[in-house]
């Protein structure tokens, strides 16, 4: 009985795992690359078929030259867009942080709970981009509106994330903790938080999301500079190759982001979903 | 932590109940005593009358059916297309596997850049909201349709299709029912999304709407009037977001029932 | 047959674990509830008492006040006569679940009781190994929770319950969640581990066979509000092997638990 433990395999390194990894990770790509590509066909069959004048929506063709001027040549999108991806990190870092702090916090302590529950279904029921003009008026018309409303807009899922994450902490393992002495810091460190990693991560995905969405309806109403700004303005201007150019520039921002939290939440939470050696 | 915590009935009220007042103290505090400037913060009461005096004249109505029709409108529109076609796509193996990708692929641009570009081909007025809402909640509903279709559970489809029903029975009567749960999930967060592009469409061009009169409220820097209609906006919201939900436990009232 | 134990595993520690007029008694929504009825129970130093009893019976309360998670109503849990207040570095604990933190290592959580004490971990870590090697799970210190099945995890909680020498094991349940057959393994393993540390043991079972095989006493407990109904001494000689389940002072012994137990559910 104890020797057939001792008869399983140790873990041996697969030969050609090198290749293996290279090639499954070209096939993902491919994969991830085809749907864009099949857009961007129907994009440029749809404007070349239906006729439609460059100024009303321009051709794939047109947007990916000004993309490509606007980056490497000009520079000029690229200001914008550094502007927005600024303003929206860093808006997402404060808003994630604070959300995690307290759903934590909350998750915790009932009383704590129940003392502040109101003031998240509040914040909850209001839409929050009917804030901006507000949050604009108390802070300004520079960067500090936006990252405050980008912070109050990533605030929700994130903090929904920890607070299920927290709370969902297997009571066996707090009993654990505690007839080991351990302190509620070193117990929140050591064990509730890892098992909210996943949960916050997912939180940290959808509040990505969001985040653009502030930044870029701040960047709308503010009128200075950004993404937001630069579709606004151009579209006015009825520049809409400039317009469409950042929006498809947005979307890779947004794509990006999703894709580093994603690879994040694949490393970090590793123990979900695995393979078993039976006994 | 949390397990040896008992918390007693009379405090499951209580407690929250102090929460709320210390929220409104703590605003009428700051709003007193630190800012003290009513255009910038107003207190719970001046904001109480000001929504008072705005929803009795007549400049509440023009506003609040704009928002309403813009967001409702939109949502109809949207949803109603985006659950056919999702229904359709979901149905037919070569449309889902083509065209579902690339939705997905869409997701990660947020639908409110497209707004200017909205309101270039739509205009200032009504149909520019209700076209901005439409594309973005039609988008959600798709993805969400589609999804749904595809986890209708195997068993439930082979039961159909041993019982003789044909392909198209099949579809509309097992995976549609399967799906409602995603369809419903969509619709909730098409419900939040609705109001939120409708605002965004008037921050930009509008004639009226509760979102036109925010931005001309901050123009004038009355705070009051904004709180209002951040108030009004937040009524708004959350009674959608009630009768969506409502509808959800109703429709979907396998996943709520407690065996 | 048993190899003689590295030098970091011999011990001897063990100590007069004894619980004393305990009374346990919770809130609840209809109102108070007795867990726990002055009950007496006391295990002598170096020995293995089994606590037998129906669902609901208390069992698991019992865990709980040794391991210093919960405080009596009444009462007092006393170690070698000093009355205990909370949880102690030399009382060691397994759960029903393995209960080991599934982004660790098996070594690692051998090793968190040492390290959340903000001991030094590198001079323990030849202990953890030796451990692990002890509960039969050499070679797989660097495996994850979700690599190991149902019983190995159980092994590695064991091991994590010894990593600090304890003078007092209690135990709850900790084979149930397992299939019959690695239960009975897991009995023998037991035996053996214990007969080469011996600290005293409280372990909590509704296995008659796993009480009579493994204790030198074996306590039986009444439905809520629990109480001591009987005490039966196992005199079976050590140490006990597959051969000892079918001895008929071992039949003889299941019989007079199994009419107990059955006369209380």
């Amino acid at each position: 009985m104890r020797d057939a433990l001792h008869l399983q395999q140790p873990r041996a390194i697969i030969k050609g795992d090198v290749v293996h990894r290279v090639s499954n990770f070209l096939a993902g790509f491919a994969l991830r690359l085809a749907p864009i590509g099949l857009l961007v066909i129907i994009w440029y069959g749809l404007v070349q078929w239906l006729d439609i004048p460059s100024r009303l929506m321009p051709g794939p063709l047109e947007v990916g030259g000004r993309i490509y001027t606007g980056l490497f040549v000009d520079a000029d999108l690229w200001l914008h867009l550094w502007l927005t991806f600024k303003s929206t990190f860093a808006g997402f870092v404060l808003g994630s942080v604070l959300a995690i702090a307290l759903g934590s916090l909350l998750a915790m302590n009932r009383k704590l709970e129940l003392l502040v529950y109101p003031l998240v279904v509040l914040i909850q029921a209001v839409p929050k981009v009917a804030i901006a003009p507000l949050v604009l008026l108390w802070l300004g018309f520079d960067a500090r509106s936006t990252i405050t409303l980008v912070a109050l807009i990533c605030f929700f899922p994130a903090f929904v994330g920890a607070f299920v994450g927290v709370r969902s902490t297997p009571a066996v393992l707090l009993d654990l903790f505690q007839t080991l002495k351990a302190s509620g810091l070193k117990t929140y460190l050591h064990c509730s938080l890892p098992n909210a990693a996943g949960s916050i991560i997912a939180g940290l995905q959808v509040g990505w999301g969001f985040a653009l969405v502030g930044c870029v309806v701040m960047e709308f109403i503010m009128g200075m500079g950004g993404a937001g700004f630069l579709i606004d303005n151009s579209a006015n201007a009825l520049d809409t190759v400039t317009a469409v150019a950042a929006m498809v520039l947005l979307g890779v921002l947004g794509y990006i982001g999703g894709g580093v939290l994603s690879g994040i939440r694949r490393r970090v939470v590793f123990w979900e979903g695995g393979r078993r050696h039976d006994q | 932590m949390t397990n040896d915590q008992f918390i007693p009935g009379w405090m499951r009220v209580v407690l929250p109940t102090i929460g709320l007042a210390l929220l409104f103290a703590a605003w009428q505090g700051l709003a007193e005593f630190v800012v003290s400037d009513s255009r910038l913060l107003p207190t719970p009461m001046q904001v109480g009358s000001n929504l008072y005096a705005w929803i009795s004249s007549g400049g509440f109505m023009p506003h609040l059916v704009a928002t309403v029709y813009g967001s409702l409108g939109g949502l109809a529109i949207g949803a109603g297309l985006g659950f056919v076609s999702g229904v359709i796509v979901g149905e037919v193996r070569l449309l889902d596997r083509a065209v579902y990708p690339m939705a997905l692929a869409l997701q990660a641009m947020p639908i409110v850049a497209i707004a200017p570009l909205i309101i270039v081909w739509f205009g200032i007025g009504l149909a520019s909201k209700m076209a901005l809402v439409a594309v973005g909640t039609f988008f959600v509903m798709f993805i969400n349709t589609v999804a749904g279709m595809h986890a209708a559970p195997a068993e439930l489809l082979d039961m159909g299709r041993a019982f003789g029903g044909n392909r198209w029975r099949v579809a509309f009567t097992i995976k549609i029912r399967a799906s409602l749960d995603y369809v419903f999930s969509g619709l909730e967060v098409c419900a939040a999304l609705s109001f939120i592009l409708c605002v965004v469409g008037e921050f930009l061009a509008a004639m009226a709407g509760l979102g036109y009169y925010l931005r001309a409220a901050s123009y004038d820097i009355d705070a009051s009037s904004m709180f209002a209609a951040v108030l009004v906006l937040a009524a708004l919201a959350s009674l959608l977001a009630l009768v969506v939900r409502l509808a959800h436990q109703r429709v979907v009232f396998w996943k709520y029932r407690k065996n | 047959m048993n190899a003689p134990l590295p030098y970091e595993l011999q011990l001897g520690k063990s100590m007069l674990l004894n619980l004393r007029d305990i009374s346990v008694s919770y809130p609840s929504r209809r109102g108070p509830v007795l867990a726990l009825d002055k009950l007496n129970l006391s295990v002598q130093p170096s020995s293995f008492v089994s606590v037998l009893g129906p669902s609901g019976c208390g069992k698991s309360t019992l865990v709980r006040l040794v391991s210093g998670l919960q405080k009596p109503t009444a009462g007092a849990v006393e170690f070698d006569g000093v009355s205990a207040g909370g949880a102690r570095d030399d009382v060691g604990v397994a759960f029903q679940q393995a209960a080991l933190l599934p982004w660790k290592t098996a070594l690692e959580n051998v090793l968190l009781p040492i390290r959340l004490t903000g001991q030094s971990v590198r001079p323990a870590s030849e202990r953890a190994r030796s451990l692990l090697d002890l509960v039969g799970l050499s070679g797989f210190h660097d495996r994850y929770p979700f690599e190991l099945s149902g019983g190995m995890q159980q092994r590695v909680s064991l091991a994590r319950s010894l990593i600090r020498d304890p003078s007092i094991l209690v135990m709850d349940e900790p084979f149930s969640a397992l299939d019959a057959m690695t239960r009975e393994n897991m009995m023998i393993e037991l035996q053996r581990i214990w007969l080469d540390t011996r600290p005293s043991v409280l372990f909590i079972t509704h296995s008659i066979q796993e009480a009579v095989f493994l204790s030198d006493r074996v306590v039986v407990m009444s439905g809520r509000p629990g109480k001591v109904i009987a005490d039966v001494p196992v005199d079976l000689p050590r140490p006990r092997d597959v051969q000892t389940l079918a001895h008929p002072r071992f039949v003889e012994l299941s019989n007079q638990l199994r009419d107990l137990f059955n006369a209380e559910t």
